[in-house]
Order: structure tokens, then C-alpha cells, then sequence
């Protein structure tokens, strides 16, 4: 893919500046139309192929949002892992407190 | 003395029950806000590098077409969009899953409820999209206030009891992450890509053993956004060369405020593919740098890695990190705003008629 990419992709940028290389000051109106016209032509072919061939990473993508989505979707559980921690671990230091508090009346 | 000795004895347990933490927690709370301030606007300005390739591409097409209309020709004039939907949309859902992650990270940092439900992909992508880079100010991540204020949001019941058993899960949580990110940043470096190719065996794909491999070790081919706006530059450049080729060649048309006209719109499209190109190579910078900050939440959560607890977050790769997305959100508006002016580009016929008729008809 890489190879043929990589051909087509250099035949057209040399296409493209054999095009670019003309002398317009030397053409008549009417060739020189003709001549951008081939010129936005290629132009097109080089973006689109550029372009197309970003397009080749959609899968890479789609597997790293999958990832991060994962975990997204972890860090909810120890956000409520920890809601849940703060609530039994308030519970049994009150607890404790209270215990303590009853044995130092108790030495007092 | 019995009773005291068993709370403080029970108190020992619970600490060596959750393993006392080694982990700087108010230095991993300054890492998290830099990395999720520095991620969600970095997100905007690749949005934005995107839509400065589009438009691009648009000013070279209409330049182009503009000319073969003045000489009298029949061109195409159909412009397609570079990228497809499905393309785009591959992209958008990656920045807004990245945003998301980072948003989630940020939360529990602060020790703020997750909710159960999060904006959805379309509502995240314009909320990045109408991110207005004058106003988005990253630096107030540095801040000392926000770091008090974030040292005071940890108690000392969390420091004691919740935060360490916490850090060890988030440590294996941000551990899958940082492959995540590592990917993410090679994904979208390669889409910037380069101009030239950079070796003989350069490539278009991520290594295959991608987490192990740094981005500076990609060798890329020509190809992606700073290809496809180099081209498109290009194009321009050489529409307003045959501008100006034609008026030489006619009689009468010559005159100086014709010809200046032409080659100052010659040259700023020159220095428009220069300042586009330097927008993308700071975007890259700034993925780079992306990876660097992650790594540090991951090497403060893993205190064993050796990293000194208490590098200024400033000197860190999270300060850097932040510095290379001030940088290229400020030099991307730049390049939009350059690229909004040129691209009101006049016509042969408006110049004729600016520099007072002197026309060959």
C-alpha cells in the first residue's frame, strides 16, 4: 500500500511541476486556460490522495477510543470505590472515637 | 492506657491495611489539572489545524478557479472536502474520548463525583470547537492560588485513609492510559506528517510495538495535513506566479500598482505556508510534550521509578507540556487569522480597476 501510494503520489507531484514549469508569458490565453485547468486537475489528485491516505489510521483510531472509553469507565468505578471507602471508613473512626471516648471517661 | 494503645493500634492497622502512601498527592493533583487543562485545549487547536487544512485547500481551489474564469475557460468547479465523514469523525470521537478521560482523571483528582453520565461525543467536539483562544487562558494552571486550593481539598482523613488504597488503583488505571495517550500522540503526529519524506524506509503507520517506541524515532513519508497544505500553498503560489507571468506579457498592464498588487499577495501566501507549517510542527511539538506530562502522573503514582517528589511542576514535562499548547494555540490563531485575509484575495479585474483602468481591453 505504502509502495503504491508512495509511486502514485510521486508521479503526480511530477507531473505537477513539469506543469508548473510552463512559461505562461510565452502561451496564448486560451492555452494557458487549458493548462491551469489540467493543473487544478492534478492538484486535486495529489490532495485526495493525501487525504485518502490518512484515512488508512481510521481503525488505529477507533482502537484507542475504545481504550480511552475503558478507562473511563474504570475511573467511575474508583470514583465510587471511593465514595463507598469514605463512607464505611467515617463510620469506623466515629466508632473507634466513640470507644476511646468511653474508655478515657472511663480512666478518668 | 490500654484503650488508647488500641486506637492508636487499630489506627496503625488501618494505615498498614491501605499501605501508607509514598505518593505526592498534591503534586499528582497539580500534574492532573496541568495534563487535563493542557489536553482539552491542545484537542481544540488539532480540531482547528483540520479546518486550517480544509481552508487551505478552499483558497488554492478558488484562486485557482478564479483564474481560469478571467481566462475565459471552462473549469471544474466542484471542490471537494479533503476528508470524508467517517475520517472525521474517526478523529472527533478519539479527541473527545482523550477529553473525557482527562475531564474523569481531573474529578477524581479533586476528589469530585464522577457522573454517571458524560456530555455526549457531538456536544464535547463544540464545546472544543468554540473554545476562543484569546480567552482560553492555560496559564492559570500554573497558579500558585489553584494549587493552594487544591491543597486544601485533600483532608487529612483522605491523606490518611482513602488516597493511598486510591492511588494504587488509579496507578494501574492511568498505566493502561498512558498507552492510550502514547498511541493517541503518534496517531496524530503521523496525521500532521511531514512535507518531505524523512528517510528511504520512511513509513505512514504506527510501529507495531508502538507503546515501546517515541515519536521522535518515527520516520515519516510525506504525507498528512502539513503535505496536503504545503500542496495547496503550492498551487496558490504558482496561480499568482501565472497572474502576474500574464500581466507582464500584456501591454499596458504592467504599471507598478498592478504588479505590486500581485506580488504582495504572492508573497503572502509564501509566508501563509511558512506560518501554516510552523503551525503544525508546534502542534507535533505540543503531542510530544503531551506524552512527557502523562508520564509524570504515571512516575508520581509509582513512586519507585525514582522521580524526585517535588520538581517544580513549572521544570516538570507538565510545565512544558502546558508551555508547547500556549505556544501552538497561539500561533494556530495567528495562522487563521492570516489565512482569513488572504483568502479575500482580489481578482485581476478588481486590481485592474483599483489601479485606475489600466487594462489591455
Amino acid at each position: 500500500m505504502t509502495n503504491s501510494y508512495q509511486g502514485a503520489l510521486k508521479k503526480l507531484l511530477s507531473i505537477q511541476a513539469s506543469l508548473d514549469a510552463e512559461n505562461l508569458a510565452t502561451l496564448p490565453r486560451n492555452q494557458v486556460a487549458n493548462l491551469e485547468k489540467s493543473k487544478a486537475g492534478v492538484y486535486s489528485e495529489i490532495q485526495a490522495l493525501q487525504a485518502g491516505q490518512m484515512g488508512n489510521l481510521d481503525s488505529d483510531y477507533e482502537v484507542v477510543t475504545t481504550e480511552f472509553s475503558d478507562c473511563k469507565s474504570d475511573f467511575k468505578s474508583l470514583a465510587d470505590w471511593v465514595a463507598e471507602k469514605q463512607k464505611t471508613d467515617k463510620f469506623v473512626l466515629s466508632m473507634l472515637s466513640k470507644g476511646v471516648s468511653l474508655a478515657l471517661s472511663l480512666l478518668v | 492506657m490500654g484503650p488508647t494503645r488500641n486506637f492508636f493500634l487499630l489506627l496503625w492497622l488501618q494505615l498498614g491495611v491501605y499501605g501508607c502512601s509514598s505518593v505526592d498527592d498534591t503534586l499528582l493533583n497539580r500534574q492532573i489539572q496541568s495534563f487535563s487543562s493542557g489536553t482539552v485545549a491542545l484537542a481544540a487547536v488539532i480540531q482547528n489545524d483540520f479546518e486550517l487544512a480544509e481552508k487551505a485547500n478552499s483558497m488554492a481551489f478558488t484562486d485557482n478557479l478564479q483564474f481560469q474564469l478571467e481566462l475565459g475557460g471552462n473549469p471544474e468547479t466542484t471542490l471537494k472536502p479533503l476528508f470524508s465523514r467517517t475520517d472525521i469523525a474517526a478523529r472527533w470521537d478519539l479527541l473527545a474520548a482523550m477529553s473525557g478521560y482527562v475531564e474523569t482523571l481531573s474529578l477524581i483528582a479533586t476528589g469530585k463525583a464522577v457522573p454517571s453520565t458524560f456530555a455526549s461525543v457531538s456536544s464535547v467536539i463544540n464545546g472544543l470547537k468554540s473554545l476562543d483562544y484569546r480567552q482560553f487562558d492555560l496559564t492559570h494552571s500554573l497558579s500558585i492560588l489553584d494549587t493552594q486550593a487544591l491543597i486544601s481539598d485533600i483532608s487529612i482523613f483522605q491523606e490518611l485513609f482513602i488516597l493511598p488504597a486510591r492511588d494504587k488503583k488509579l496507578a494501574a488505571i492511568i498505566q493502561a492510559g498512558d498507552a492510550a495517550v502514547k498511541k493517541t500522540a503518534m496517531l496524530l503526529y503521523i496525521d500532521i506528517g511531514e512535507v518531505q519524506d524523512q528517510s528511504g524506509t520512511c513509513s505512514y503507520s504506527v510501529p507495531a510495538n508502538d507503546t515501546d517506541q517515541s515519536i521522535s524515532s518515527l520516520r515519516l513519508c510525506r504525507g498528512g495535513l502539513r503535505a496536503i497544505v504545503d500542496t495547496a500553498i503550492k498551487s496558490d503560489v504558482d496561480t499568482w506566479k501565472g497572474k502576474l507571468a500574464l500581466l507582464k506579457n500584456q501591454n499596458g498592464v504592467g504599471g507598478t500598482g498592478v504588479s505590486s498588487t500581485i506580488i504582495q499577495k504572492l508573497v503572502a501566501a509564501q509566508k501563509l505556508g511558512q506560518l501554516l507549517d510552523q503551525t503544525l510542527i508546534e502542534t507535533q511539538a505540543a503531542l510530544v510534550a503531551m506524552v512527557g506530562a502523562h508520564g509524570d502522573i504515571v512516575d508520581t503514582l509509582n513512586p519507585e521509578n525514582g522521580v524526585a517528589f517535588a520538581t517544580p511542576v513549572l521544570n516538570s514535562r507538565s510545565g512544558i507540556f502546558l508551555q508547547k499548547v500556549i505556544m501552538a494555540k497561539a500561533i494556530v490563531q495567528s495562522a487563521e487569522d492570516a489565512l482569513a485575509t488572504l483568502s479575500q484575495a482580489p481578482t485581476i479585474t478588481s486590481i485592474l480597476s483599483n489601479s485606475g483602468g489600466q487594462n489591455d481591453k
